[in-house]
């Protein structure tokens, strides 16, 4: 987990502090929504109101003193991205709604890249979604499982499952 | 990447890598949104100046003192917070006070002991309006001889002040505790002495416990403690072990937070799922319901804030987990050891290997049949359990090292639910399957009917759920480089639209969706009729709108309607606002697709054709290749794709097709949507007046 304790309180008064914390997640919270969104635009643009809502949260105290920073962070991402989707889709009548970029969105032109999206999409949204809090936004397990209010140990184990499923698939794919 | 134990390909660790890292924020973005966050900064703090102060001019005057300044105004802004939070009685994240000054909260826990009694004083809370300490007993005072324990609290000047409620501390059993409620204290009463005194069935004294404790005021960041309830908080009936119970409520003069739980009679249980509730009154009347639960939250309990009541309403607390209606999803752990079954899978297993069982075990109030197995491929060993009664999934564990995951159940459409486990290798010797959860329906409903207070006139400061936002209006991405069938496209769709957009009024349109159903799917259902009144402006932006979707006989499956920046979903429960931004109407329904076709270099076809109804149509179709197989599919999907008839006369989108091809060659169709209506009037019919009408402003 991390420890970003003394930071966090001192952002809450110190416009420095809580800029240094910026540049620590923006990164994180950027390539998180990037791959959520598919897009620059929406990525930028969620990214603003997300440290936007994290710094009125900071101020407004509405993050507990002791709680996990990421993981309320990524909390807000997330409610953010379901309001773009419901402001954007109004509720589609879908089970799975997929939130990465598109059936036919072939995210990159390499080889390799279209190769993985293409495994990706046969991935349900909510193991796409540990991929992306776990490598892009680089969450730790406790925090992924923090977020999803599951255990530690069932997040490991369904983002491993879902490792081993990419791994299976790209070896049998490429012999 | 981590491979969390795994030994990934070097290419497909580096294709990870680069997909989920690369992506970096631009640093001229990076840059203005340091600098807006630090206005906003300057912002959020600058209210608690006052701009004409004297002070103020010559920070302006002299910048060298400005950042200590405004150090010292964030400082107090930290306190103004606390402050509203304890005039509103409530503050997000931490629950309820109901004082109007200061907090102070308890030093450190104390106890004191007497003839083999011990008391502790764990919790002690005075905000203004109450004093309340929670009591820890151990040893039994009926060996004392006493009946009855009274309280008071001895002030330094020797007031004394008896308890106005209190539990029961007399019960007996060797250790209880309880919440003693006093009235008021001085303010500033920060050192005190509790008593407690013992008496005989006759009211005689037998002897008394001081306590003395010290009150802090609460710390920045600190968690004001809660009383545990001792009254029974207003709860539903429970149903299959589900209580829904609404633990708190606040009133005032413009809104109502309600605080609402769930309860399961197993600490292991829970909702496979997300839930929701809906608020409606005995006329059938809808309340939004904003939730406002803490960013880190409890899954089991959200907070809401609603409108103001009159006091007259008598309403009605619903559960609601869509698409589940009153029969939801609920998992529990397992702890009995019995749950488990043996497999042996043999010396030399195959994928594509089927092993037929039967075993039958008890687990809870369930009976779980084993009926078969099957390797799907050389690590993946896929179990089937009859689907009986309401038990509906497995979770499956084994404690064989070769264990490298487990998922759970997936319901077959022969009654029958599988759960897979994935190995290393597939064990050759036998073992022990476990069953470590299963997942059951409950069946509801769950509503609680209560009659609210009346909202108090004068504002008591409950805090706004979230501020609301300014309309910025939200402007659709464009590609990098439209080419000419993007532009021929949206010159199509505006052409179709000019006339709904020419002037304010209402968009009514009609549309019907007939699905081809996977296994397994529920939503959506095969036929689907979707039905919308829009209120647009003269400008073409949404104001209010009425969303419906029906089946095929009419039933209404969903429905939503949305007011200004509000919107409520009457059959999830969802509400809030539309933080994003207004919206401009629109009927198109490929544009996106083909927007993303073209950037990411994907085969589009377009030809000229006849639509069924004889018209001149531009039909466009993109689709890419796949290879994937969906669960309980016999054959694997080998390409994807969307494609549309756009009537070139009128410039309507008449047909909106998702296809796929299947490994045989065969083609299926997933979906086909089709516009039957789209009208333009001055307004709708009354009814769908008054159904917008509930969406009522916090």
């Amino acid at each position: 987990m991390s420890d970003d304790s003394e930071l966090i309180e001192r952002a809450r008064r110190n416009p420095e502090a809580f800029a240094a914390l910026y540049e620590q997640y923006l990164e994180r919270v950027y390539r998180y929504l990037y791959r959520r969104l598919g897009n620059v635009h929406d990525a930028e643009e969620l990214t603003a109101q997300i440290f936007t809502d994290a710094l009125e949260g900071l101020l407004k105290n509405h993050y507990k003193a002791g709680g996990c920073f990421p993981a309320w962070l990524f909390s807000i991402a997330r409610r953010r991205v379901a309001d773009f989707y419901r402001k954007r889709t109004h509720d589609p009548l879908e089970e799975h709604p997929s939130s990465e970029p598109g059936l036919l969105a072939a995210l990159e032109k390499s080889d390799d890249l279209q190769q993985l999206s293409r495994l990706l999409a046969q991935l349900d949204e909510h193991k796409r979604e540990l991929l992306r809090l776990r490598f892009s936004a680089g969450l730790h397990f406790a925090e992924i499982a923090l977020l999803e209010n599951r255990s530690e140990a069932a997040v490991k184990m369904e983002l491993y499952r879902t490792l081993d499923f990419l791994r299976q698939q790209w070896e049998a794919e490429n012999g | 990447m981590d491979k969390m134990d795994l030994t990934m390909p070097p290419e497909l660790d580096a294709t990870l890598t680069h997909f989920y890292t690369v992506p970096k924020p631009d640093p001229a973005f990076a840059a203005r949104l340091d600098v807006d966050l630090r206005r906003r900064f300057d912002e959020l703090s600058a209210p608690k100046v006052d701009p004409r102060s004297p002070l103020m001019r010559s920070l302006r005057a002299r910048p060298a003192l400005a950042f200590l300044f405004v150090l010292v105004a964030l400082s107090l802004l930290v306190g103004a917070v606390y402050a509203v939070g304890r005039l509103s009685g409530f503050i997000p994240g931490f629950g309820f006070t109901s004082g109007t000054a200061d907090v102070y909260v308890l030093d450190q826990p104390m106890s004191a002991s007497l003839d083999g009694i011990t008391l502790t004083v764990e919790k002690a809370v005075h905000d203004g309006s109450r004093f309340w300490v929670q009591v820890r007993r151990v040893g039994l005072l009926e060996e004392r001889g006493a009946a009855y324990v009274d309280s008071s609290v001895l002030l330094p000047d020797g007031e004394k002040i008896p308890y106005q409620m209190a539990g029961n501390l007399e019960s007996g059993v060797p250790e209880t505790q309880m919440t003693i409620e006093y009235p008021p204290l001085p303010a500033g009463t920060e050192s005190l002495t509790l008593r407690f005194t013992f008496m005989t069935s006759g009211y005689e004294l037998l002897q008394s416990m001081d306590i003395p404790i010290v009150l802090r005021p609460i710390r920045s960041g600190e968690l004001i403690p809660m009383p545990p309830t001792e009254t029974p908080s207003l709860q539903s009936e429970t149903h299959d072990g589900l209580t829904l119970v609404l633990e708190d409520v606040a009133f005032d003069s413009d809104k109502t937070i309600l605080q609402v739980g769930l309860r399961f009679d197993s600490p292991d249980a829970g909702l496979a799922g997300d839930w929701n509730v809906v608020l409606s009154d005995e006329t059938g009347k809808s309340y939004l319901l904003l939730d406002i639960s803490p960013d880190v939250r409890d899954g089991d309990t959200k907070l809401f804030q609603a409108p103001a009541f009159d006091g007259s309403e008598m309403l009605t607390l619903s559960l609601v987990m869509f698409p589940y209606g009153e029969d939801v999803p609920v998992y529990t752990g397992v702890a009995d050891e019995s749950a488990h079954f043996s497999f042996a899978p043999g010396s030399d297993p195959q994928p594509g290997q089927h092993w037929d069982l039967d075993e039958t075990l008890n687990i809870a109030d369930f009976q779980l049949h084993v009926v078969g197995a099957s390797l799907i491929s050389s690590t993946e060993l896929v179990f089937e359990f009859e689907q009986v009664d309401d038990l509906t999934g497995v979770m499956l564990f084994t404690s064989n090292s070769l264990l490298r995951g487990s998922g759970g159940g997936i319901p077959n459409q022969n009654g029958l639910f599988t759960a897979g486990m994935t190995f290393e290798s597939i064990p050759v010797q036998p073992f022990d399957v476990e069953i470590n959860r299963i997942y059951y329906t409950a069946h509801g409903p769950w509503q609680i009917r209560w009659q609210p207070e009346a909202a108090p006139v004068q504002a008591s400061g409950l805090p706004t759920a979230t501020p609301f936002p300014t309309g910025a209006v939200y402007a659709t991405p464009t590609m990098g480089s439209p080419s000419s069938l993007s532009y021929q496209v949206q010159a199509l769709v505006q052409k179709f639209e000019a006339s709904l957009l020419q002037g304010a009024g209402w968009i009514h349109s009609v549309t019907v969706q007939e699905s081809h159903m996977h296994p397994g799917q529920i939503l959506p259902p095969p036929y689907l009729v979707t039905e919308l009144w829009v209120e647009v402006d003269a400008d073409g932006y949404v104001t209010r709108s009425l969303y419906t979707d029906r089946d095929e006989n009419g039933n209404v499956l969903q429905q939503s309607a949305s007011a200004g920046n509000y919107s409520i979903n009457f059959t999830t429960g969802d509400a809030g606002y539309n933080e994003y931004s207004r919206y401009l109407f629109s009927t198109d329904l490929f544009s996106q697709d083909l927007a993303q076709a073209e950037e990411n270099g994907i085969p589009i076809q377009q030809e000229e054709r006849t639509c069924d109804d004889g018209s001149v149509c531009l039909f466009i179709a993109v689709s890419e290749a796949v290879s994937f197989q969906n669960p309980g599919e016999s054959q694997a999907t080998t390409e994807v794709g969307r494609r549309v008839w756009i009537n070139l006369e009128t410039g309507q989108q008449v047909k909106l097709q998702a296809f796929a091809y299947l490994a045989d060659g065969s083609e299926q169709i997933e979906f086909t949507r089709e516009p039957l209506l789209v009208e333009k009037l001055d307004s709708p019919p009354q009814d769908v007046l008054d159904i917008i009408a509930q969406v009522e402003m916090p």
